[in-house]
């Protein structure tokens, strides 16, 4: 049953009633899940990173039957172009025969976006993909068009094929709520997922909420209280991840060209919000933000040539920063 | 902690709530700030006792100790008093309880004054979670390891210093008193150096005995706490310098004596013999040369007595200062003679006589050094506490000089009197015990006659020491206040009657017997 009155006491049922249900199609993959739920949540837009063929495409089509949206994939390949993602204006005829220009939405017009192997596309097109996801909404041809809500984009990079890509630039990842790296399967994990991809019977998940139900849910989520210490202490955090600060750690002195910006902090406290909600709490903790820290974090961290030389990940370095960061 | 009843407001079950965990939280801080100046204390006591037992410090300053031990009370007090945040107690609740920072986010939002439903879910939460709390249990005092650690070994210390290291022998002042003593004396040795030097003629055997004095300076600034080290060096600088004086015996002293009295039975010659019994060697060369010049001048009878003089003053050099009775013979010689180089003759017995007079400055000077070094080992000797405590007996006097004279045992205060009247007495008359005989040299106390000795500073017969005061012969420690010991004021009195017979004119065999005198009243060792 699809309910638009969400109260602190099912915010829990209803997101694991999600799970369950996206559950029922993807096998494992449970923090990505959840990670990407979180930014629906909280009305952000999630980076995915792994290998092909991990199910990312299939998860996010789930959600969209599961949450009732529409899902819309975009595979960006080098010679895609900004219309082909926003749209163009298409001359049309109607019926008494006269013409008119008419706006053709693009795939960009959907709730639920698979921005597949982003990093493949021109700097233009991506920014064509950024700029809506920041904005929520497209301008063609002097004529805005405003997509609809909720606006969810999950892009995809993958990590073998570098040769030939785009990388997004720095400022552009900044605009990604959360970066998930997508791992490979186990063994029995890889197993229930022949069992259920080579069956003769397809497993679908039912539709248990829709977009009210998340908007609901995502201001339930804001209105959860967080003490000025929690508070404090993630700002700690961004801070720390500056090189030039003296409370910096070593490492990131040493390794990091600029850390992260504001919109890291925002991430950490909205997340940290959702993780306590989830947790049963109607208060943010240290060890949300903590939990939340990596996720929020790792595409925000800009490593120098020496970083990048040492083959020092962002991971390593926001470990570095809990450690040496004490929560007061 | 009383339990929070249900049926209370939440508001007030949160405000009880903050109560308990606050007065828990002062009871747990002022423990914590307690044991913190406990250690600081301790440490602090380390110092103070180790100060106290290896030296620097006076064992009357040990109630310092108490000074930080006090101040631990204090702060625990001031803990107790002070009423803290109440958002370092929800934090430090939080932290304990595993609360999750539920309740610093419940008194924030009562803070300020907050709305919305997680307001009043929030705190239910919350003391759905505290409600069974007990904080005396929930909140235990504990110290971690390194306080404990950083405790256990200045206490450690601490009492090894109260058992095991046992107090110096001596006390601090004690102490103190003979580090300055021996400081001063080498200082003193230091300048009796740089007189040897500055009044030297020898050069070679000034240099000598000055670099001697020098190495017992040294040693007495090394270690200026050891009695033992101390009075080796300076016997060791005496050895040095009685072997450099062996060069220049105080026959020397003598035999100028005995050779001005020669010279003084001659008119020609008398004003050089008085001279030379003065101790003015300068003016007896000078009165010689003038006698050389004006020998042209003299008959021959007049030749005749003066070389007589000469002969005899020859004869009494001879052994002292072989150079000098030679060149004195020649010039009697000569004048006998009538030779043309009677005028040579005379300026070099003038030369020789100077020369003389020198060489017993030296040892004169020596002497003094070597009695000086003696005055310095009595006083190192008086400041050793231990030499005070065991009341050694004064030791029979051991005179670098001989004197003769009648066993005598005077009290302390008199024989101080004896040598500061001596030393006072400026207006003894130089040479008074001249021409009385040759002094032997002896080892008994004696106060000579001729300086108006007092009879009843002789000894009675059945006492073999000095006593210095009646009780001393009962073998007790004196009573009477009124009393010195002797040996307190003998360096004074004995180092203020070496410096008058090196200033004044005081005959020479008459210097012995001062020396004499104040040497055998040294204690005996």
């Amino acid at each position: 049953m699809i309910d638009t009155e969400i109260s602190p006491a099912n915010f829990v049922d209803k997101v694991n009633e999600i799970e369950r249900e996206v559950g029922k199609v993807i096998v494992g993959q449970r923090e990505i899940v959840r990670g990407i739920l979180t930014g629906i949540l909280a009305g952000g837009h999630v980076l995915l990173e792994g290998v092909p063929g991990l199910g990312k495409t299939m998860l996010v089509r789930t959600l969209g039957e599961v949450l009732d949206l529409q899902f819309s994939r975009i595979q960006f390949t080098p010679d895609l172009m900004p219309a082909d993602i926003t749209g163009t204006t298409l001359i049309t005829e109607d019926g008494a025969g006269s013409k008119a220009f008419r706006f053709q939405p693009g795939p960009l017009f959907a709730n639920l976006i698979l921005a597949d192997e982003v990093n493949r596309a021109t700097p233009k097109t991506q920014s064509a993909l950024l700029e809506s996801m920041q904005e929520r909404r497209v301008t063609v041809a002097k004529t805005t068009h405003v997509l609809p809500e909720p606006f969810f984009v999950l892009a995809t990079q993958n990590p073998v094929e570098m040769e030939g890509t785009y990388p997004l630039p720095e400022a552009q990842l900044d605009r990604f709520f959360f970066k998930l790296n997508v791992t490979y399967p186990s063994t029995e994990e890889l197993v229930e997922i022949a069992l259920r991809t080579t069956s003769a019977r397809p497993v679908l998940g039912m539709r248990v909420a829709d977009a009210g139900t998340l908007q609901a849910m995502t201001y339930l989520a804001r209105e959860l209280p967080i003490a000025r210490p929690v508070l404090d202490y993630a700002a700690r955090l961004v801070l720390n991840t500056h090189p030039d600060r003296e409370d910096s750690p070593r490492l990131i002195q040493r390794f990091v060209r600029f850390g992260a910006s504001p919109r890291g902090m925002q991430s950490m406290v909205i997340a940290g919000k959702i993780r306590a909600l989830l947790d049963g709490r109607y208060n943010v903790a240290f060890e949300d933000i903590r939990a939340v820290l990596h996720p929020s974090l790792r595409h925000r961290l800009n490593l120098n040539f020496e970083g990048e030389a040492e083959g020092v990940t962002a991971d390593q370095l926001l470990e570095e920063l809990l450690k040496a960061t004490p929560e007061s | 902690m009383r339990r929070v009843t249900i049926d209370q407001l939440p508001e007030r079950q949160l405000a009880a709530c903050v109560r308990a965990f606050s007065q828990a939280y002062r009871l747990r801080l002022a423990v914590r700030r307690g044991f913190q100046f406990l250690i600081v204390a301790t440490i602090g006591d380390v110092v103070l006792l180790a100060s106290i037992k290896l030296g620097p410090v006076a064992h009357s300053h040990l109630w310092l100790a108490a000074v930080p031990l006090a101040l631990v009370p204090a702060a625990m007090l001031w803990a107790m008093l002070r009423i803290p945040e109440s958002r370092l107690v929800a934090l430090d609740a939080d932290r304990t309880l595993g609360l999750r920072e539920r309740l610093v986010t419940a008194i924030e939002l009562r803070q300020e004054r907050a709305t919305g439903h997680f307001r009043d879910l929030q705190l239910a939460d919350l003391l759905a979670r505290v409600e069974r709390v007990k904080p005396r249990q929930a909140f235990p005092i504990r110290l971690t390891r390194q306080e404990i650690l950083l405790l256990a070994i200045p206490l450690a210390v601490l009492l090894s210093l109260i058992i095991g290291v046992q107090p110096q022998a001596q006390p601090a002042p004690e102490a103190r008193k003979l580090q300055q003593v021996v400081k001063q004396e080498a200082e003193r040795v230091n300048a009796i150096a740089d007189a040897v030097e500055a009044e030297a003629v020898d050069e070679s055997i000034a240099s000598a005995a000055a670099k001697a004095l020098r190495t017992a300076g040294e040693e007495l600034e090394r270690d200026p706490r050891s009695v033992e080290a101390a009075l080796a060096a300076l016997s060791a600088a005496q050895e040095r310098l009685l072997g450099l004086q062996a060069q220049h015996a105080g026959d020397l002293e003598q035999a100028m004596a005995r050779a001005a009295q020669a010279l003084q039975q001659q008119a020609e010659t008398s004003a050089a013999g008085s001279q030379l019994a003065r101790g003015d060697v300068d003016a007896a060369a000078e009165s010689l040369r003038e006698l050389a010049n004006k020998q042209n001048e003299m008959d021959q009878s007049r030749r005749g007595d003066i070389a007589k003089a000469l002969k005899a003053a020859a004869s009494s050099a001879d052994a002292a200062a072989p150079a000098l009775g030679r060149s004195l013979r020649d010039a009697a010689a000569a004048l006998e003679a009538n030779a043309p180089q009677v005028e040579a003759a005379l300026k070099r017995a003038a030369g020789d006589l100077r020369q003389a007079g020198a060489d017993a400055a030296m040892a004169s000077r020596l002497d003094q050094a070597v009695a000086e070094l003696e005055s310095s080992k009595s006083n190192i000797e008086q400041s050793d506490p231990q030499t005070q405590s065991t009341g050694s007996t004064p030791a029979r006097g051991e005179g670098e000089g001989e004197g003769q004279g009648r066993d005598t045992a005077p009290s302390s205060r008199e024989g101080s009197r004896a040598a500061g009247e001596l030393a006072a007495d400026d207006t003894q008359p130089a040479g008074q015990g001249a021409g009385k005989g040759t002094l032997e040299r002896t080892t008994d106390v004696f106060a000579p006659e001729s300086l108006g000795a007092r009879p009843e500073l002789d000894a009675s017969p059945e006492m073999d020491h000095p006593s210095v005061a009646p009780s001393d012969r009962a073998g007790g420690p004196m009573q009477n206040e009124a009393l010195v010991d002797y040996r307190e004021v003998l360096a004074n009195y004995r180092d203020s009657a070496t410096a008058a017979t090196q200033d004044r004119y005081i005959p020479l065999d008459l210097r012995n017997v001062v020396r004499d005198y104040f040497s055998s009243l040294e204690p005996q060792r």
